[in-house]
């Protein structure tokens, strides 16, 4: 209809609380995500491990399938751990490339186009804002992390009925860790959040984001490395890789030590990413920074 | 009153950009006019609680601005003078969006969104990428988006900005239609003069972070029985060098002649008084009717002057 031939209308309807229309935060940023396929492929991958793990676990609770492959002469011990190493490092991998992928989608492009400025014009807090971002990327880093380890456990609890002989040894220890478990992917998920927002609030440039993200995955385990390596001392491991995987050592291994370091040293390094990382997304999101022109 | 400024002092590091401002804003529709860094869009960050009061308070519909920064923005709709998208998004997906996070539920946010798409006139444009659009269209999605949930006052900063004049011509008639018929309060920002005469009832003018003047546009137009156009034959130069020892302020109007304003208490034969004793013959003398432009001018130059008279 051409200009004018209607007249302005005023709207006076039902206004929702807060909270419920903070929920259109994260589900508009995943709209933006997934309008790129490879987010879905790289979901689907993600997924795909899952199954995998379930076929594993299908295999060593059948005996038909360990006499066809051998695999009675792995104690069963072994395969534990061996399982749970092997998914902890791909979930890792997994998800430090959705992390390259989607991160950059979140806050950038909002601030390329200064769309920032008229989403912050409506009635809703920055921390809602901020916390709506979480969510997205948090929930989407979640369905490659402790979603999977809680679905993997419950196929585990599944399939080892109590009559299964494998049960009275493996259950018991696979149980415990499974807490462990959760705990080590939840806390994956918030730092790979975080740190993923704030390479993405940092740059107008989802680009930039991208190399920005690679920079900090990869670079400060690269220096100390190299630090350690040209000037003979030890430097305690401050990337995101190895605290990673330290921290899962350290759930395996209560009390040991870690590269000379302990529980403390990388708990403490955990969240001083997570604190560098949300006061980077606090200081990009001022509104007057936002609003300078 | 729908909005009142009382001392609003904001600084940036050590640069005052809005010094000690006070207003009130009444009416359908305001035009706030100042040259570029007078503080107009730091006066609407500060009105949407984006820039921190260093002193003073902004009261918007009796809200007060710093303890309820969250309800005047409910209340507000605002059209940022930049580009505003999110790559990707169509308007009408855009729209929704802003409508849902304006507290709208998602269905009268759709439904919104469409309406406001048409009523600035890009029904048939609506489910493009925002980026695809022209420059002209761009501008009239901001002004859907700030439209879309209904708000009670409506914000515009610089609303035709790059827009041909077809199309600075429908977007002025858009928004004096909302200020006519919507029931909301409009603020225009802009230093095009005619664009605010045409949208609004009043005006404020400001200058270096100061509202130098404030009134209805008809009334601050109305003939200013102190104020005169001349043209002179002789020595012009010494003619208002005369004025201004006699008090008079002097200025020059667009076509060349001389703008006489007289002080207080005093009339035209103070004005021949003057132009005898610097030996020059008035040839061309009328009442000066103001225009917006001329009213805007003469603010600035009297503020420039360290008058910085505010009438009421």
């Amino acid at each position: 209809m051409p200009v004018h031939e209607m007249r302005y209308r005023s709207w006076e309807g039902k206004v929702m609380p807060v909270p419920v229309r903070l929920l259109s935060v994260p589900r508009y940023t995943l709209l933006a995500v997934f309008n790129k396929y490879i987010a879905a492929v790289l979901l689907g991958i993600g997924v795909l491990q899952l199954i995998a793990y379930t076929g594993y676990l299908v295999i060593v609770t059948m005996p038909e399938l360990q006499n066809l492959l051998d695999l009675e002469e792995v104690p069963v011990r072994l395969r534990d751990e061996q399982i749970f190493r092997y998914f902890y490092s791909a979930q890792y991998y997994v998800c430090l490339l959705m992390v390259l992928l989607a991160a950059p989608k979140m806050i950038s492009p909002e601030l390329a186009h200064r769309s920032i400025a008229i989403i912050f014009s409506r009635a809703i807090p920055k921390s809602g804002y901020i916390l709506g971002k979480v969510i997205a990327l948090g929930g989407l880093l979640s369905l490659l992390t402790w979603v999977q380890t809680s679905l993997l456990f419950f196929f585990m609890h599944v399939l080892y009925t109590p009559e299964h002989t494998f049960h009275a040894e493996f259950w018991p220890d696979t149980f415990m860790l499974f807490w462990k478990t959760l705990l080590l992917g939840v806390t994956m998920t918030v730092v790979l959040t975080f740190v993923g927002l704030a390479g993405s609030a940092i740059t107008k440039n989802a680009r930039h984001a991208v190399v920005l993200l690679l920079i900090v995955f990869l670079g400060p385990g690269l220096a100390t490395t190299m630090i350690s390596e040209i000037f003979r001392v030890n430097v305690p491991p401050v990337s995101l890789r190895h605290l990673t995987q330290d921290m899962g050592y350290l759930l395996y291994n209560p009390g040991e030590l870690v590269r000379d370091t302990g529980p403390v040293w990388v708990t403490f390094a955990m969240v001083l990413w997570i604190a560098v990382a949300f006061g980077v997304v606090l200081r990009q999101l001022r509104p007057h920074r936002v609003y300078r022109e | 009153m729908f909005l009142e400024a009382e001392n609003v002092t904001v600084t940036f590091g050590r640069r005052r950009v809005l010094d000690d401002l006070s207003m009130r804003l009444q009416g359908r529709s305001t035009g706030l006019l100042g040259p570029n860094g007078a503080g107009k869009s730091t006066f609407i960050k500060a009105l949407l609680g984006f820039v921190p009061l260093r002193r003073g308070t902004i009261r918007v519909l009796g809200h007060d601005v710093r303890r309820q920064a969250m309800h005047i923005r409910s209340l507000v709709g605002y059209m940022p003078e930049h580009e505003s998208y999110i790559e990707g998004l169509s308007a009408v997906r855009l729209l929704r969006y802003l409508g849902e996070l304006s507290g709208l539920s998602p269905r009268d946010a759709m439904e919104r969104a469409h309406e406001s798409l048409h009523y600035v006139g890009l029904g048939e444009l609506r489910y493009r990428p925002v980026e695809t659009y022209s420059l002209g269209n761009q501008q009239r999605v901001k002004l859907a988006q700030a439209i879309v949930h209904g708000p009670k006052i409506l914000i515009l900063d610089e609303p035709t900005n790059a827009l041909d004049p077809e199309g600075r011509n429908e977007m002025l008639r858009l928004v004096r239609d909302i200020g006519e018929y919507s029931g909301s309060h409009v603020i225009m920002c802009s230093h095009i003069l005619r664009d605010v005469e045409y949208c609004c009832e009043s005006v404020t003018v400001l200058n270096r972070g100061r509202a130098i003047l404030s009134g209805v546009i008809e009334e601050l137009k109305k003939e200013d029985i102190r104020t005169y156009e001349v043209r002179v034959e002789g020595n012009r130069d010494g003619f208002e060098r005369e004025l201004v020892r006699h008090g008079c302020l002097t200025s020059q109007n667009t076509q060349g002649h001389l703008r006489v304003q007289l002080p207080e208490g005093y009339g035209t034969r103070y004005l021949f008084e003057i132009a005898q004793k610097a030996g020059v013959q008035l040839r061309h003398f009328h009442f000066k009717k103001d225009s917006l432009e001329d009213i805007f001018v003469s603010a600035l130059q009297e503020s420039e002057r360290g008058h910085g008279y505010a009438r009421p």
